[in-house]
């Protein structure tokens, strides 16, 4: 189980969070496991905007292949603004 | 109208120009410049008029608008929250710039959400229809005038949040008040703050040199004292007025030096430590006009998406770029092009924000300017005749800059991104390897045409001198 909490632009669309439950052992697949949990959902976080954090350790790149595990905390993280 | 405040009038080096409320010309002590004139204020009372131009403009306007609101991170956080959506990433790669940077993460009260209560709505430059400029309000029962405004930035959530140890939303906001109202650079005067809080920390400068003052991480309320006292050059103000220049002024010992957060004598203006993106620290290194990121800051290194697409990161900057971070390869490439587009940008008057490759790839560029320069005035210019114009904006300032005797070792960057490994995050131990860097800062200027030295070449120097009319 592994929950992915989304930032406020993103709740029309994807809600505050969602656990997924289904066996996953990478962020790629866990975005294509997200996508049929809410069709679209990937197609919205394949968006220069979004980086993802796993338990809070930001990703720069090499996304896809970086292994997830049951209990770990995914975040969805607006970054690019400004300033 | 544009005026410096009390500030200007006073000399301080981190004075700006103000243009409104926030609005400021703030980089490198213009407001000091004007005070030296005893110049206030320019005031020009007029009405604007249609012109004519080679071909109708105001449809590809709409078109550019269309574009720029169209783009995610202006319709997704820009119009919404602004800039200090940056915070939240910034702290956790472990690269926000804390306690004048011997710490790189800080507390999640100062996360962007966390404004919320306090913005009671957004507002806009002149006829700017993105509207990315956070409103403040304190909700004081009785406010003053530093519980309402405009603001904070992304800057200085950094420069007044983890730069000086405060974790209060609500003293960030105000410190962003004051420093509005006294028209005070809030980059350069918030390093000039940690500069001095670190040596009052390491025992450099004492209660003695304060005037009494203690300098303790964290204390919002002498922070706001001493913005005031440096508006005025009273007291210890009148050492944090003199900023870089605190140690040739005689109030630092050269000891100090060692702690500035400064190149080319210019503090630091964004808060991010580059000790973990070598493209930012390249950037930051050779900007013309010192430790700033608006010149030529490579954002985009910091998105996973782009970084992971070789291919269109590639397209991007016109030839490959290394995807990872935390090397140096090929990140000349990517200054030197966001260098050129930006200059470009601001040549036409673009804000920053909304110029491609410094918030998306998405955004304005070359492209969409050739076409509305043409439009405006008849003239033809292909992508590649603007990009050297980019490259010569960056080029006479150089020449400036060397008649001033800024050379090769000025293209640097503080000692501390040099010996001091990135304590935290998940880039810990990282920092900038001496060797590396210089030899991608050979790098950088052999495809900027310039010398080993980092003037332009003899034969760009005489296509300048063309340029010019001189």
């Amino acid at each position: 189980m592994i929950t992915v909490n989304f930032p406020a632009v993103l709740h029309d669309v994807a809600g505050p969070s969602i656990v997924v439950r289904e066996s996953v052992s990478t962020v790629g697949q866990l975005i294509a496991a997200l996508d049929r949990l809410k069709p679209g959902l990937a197609k919205e976080l394949d968006d220069p905007l979004y980086n993802i954090a796993v338990n809070d350790e930001i990703l720069l790149h090499a996304v896809d292949s970086r292994t997830v595990k049951d209990g770990d905390i995914v975040e969805v993280i607006p970054s690019m603004a400004g300033g | 109208m544009a005026n410096i405040t009390r500030a200007g009038e006073n000399g301080v080096l981190t004075a700006g120009v103000m243009a409104g409320p926030k609005a400021i010309y703030a980089r490198g002590g213009p407001g000091a410049k004007m005070g030296s004139l005893r110049l206030k204020g320019i005031v020009t009372i007029a009405q604007t008029h249609e012109f004519e131009t080679s071909q109708p403009y105001k449809p590809f306007n709409r078109v550019i608008a269309q574009k720029l609101l169209g783009t995610s991170v202006v319709k997704n956080a820009l119009s919404k929250t602004g800039t200090p959506f940056l915070y939240n990433p910034s702290r956790l790669l472990g690269a926000m710039g804390t306690k004048n940077n011997q710490e790189t993460t800080w507390t999640d009260a100062l996360d962007a959400e966390r404004f919320d209560p306090y913005r009671p709505g957004m507002e806009g430059c002149f006829r700017c229809p993105v509207n990315c400029r956070p409103l403040n309000d304190l909700h004081k029962a009785t406010p003053d005038k530093y519980d309402q405004g405009d603001g904070p930035e992304y800057v200085t959530l950094g420069k007044f949040g983890p730069n000086l140890g405060i974790d209060s939303v609500e003293s960030v906001i105000r410190l962003n008040n004051i420093c509005n109202d006294l028209g005070l650079d809030t980059a350069s005067t918030g390093s000039a703050l940690g500069w001095a809080f670190e040596l009052f920390q390491r025992g450099i400068i004492t209660t003695a040199d304060t005037g009494g003052i203690q300098l303790h991480w964290g204390d919002a309320a002498t922070v706001a004292q001493l913005l005031f006292m440096t508006a005025a050059r009273e007291g210890f103000g009148n050492v944090l007025a003199d900023s870089t220049r605190a140690i040739e002024k005689g109030h630092y010992p050269a000891a100090a030096r060692k702690y500035c957060i400064a190149v080319k004598g210019l503090g630091q203006s964004d808060p991010h430590d580059a000790r973990i993106l070598k493209a930012f620290a390249l950037g930051l290194a050779v900007a013309t006009r010192g430790m700033d990121h608006l010149r030529n800051r490579v954002t985009l290194e910091i998105n996973a998406r782009i970084n992971d697409n070789a291919a269109f990161k590639t397209e991007l900057y016109g030839g490959p770029v290394s995807a990872e971070p935390t090397s140096y390869v090929d990140k000349e490439r990517a200054v030197r092009v966001c260098e050129d587009i930006y200059a470009v940008g601001d040549s036409v008057g673009m804000c920053r924000f909304t110029t491609k490759l410094f918030n998306s790839p998405s955004l304005p560029g070359i492209e969409e300017f050739r076409d509305q320069l043409s439009n405006v005035t008849g003239l033809e210019f292909t992508n590649q005749e603007l990009e050297q114009c980019g490259l010569n904006v960056m080029g006479v300032e150089r020449l400036i800059n060397h008649r001033l005797g800024v050379r090769r070792k000025d293209d640097t960057l503080p000692d501390r991104w040099f010996d001091e490994p990135n304590p935290s995050g998940p880039y810990k131990g990282e920092k900038i390897d001496r060797q590396e860097f210089d030899a991608m800062l050979t790098r950088f200027y052999e495809i900027s045409r310039l010398t080993s030295e980092g003037v332009p070449e003899e034969s760009w120097r005489k296509e300048l001198v063309g340029a010019l009319g001189a």
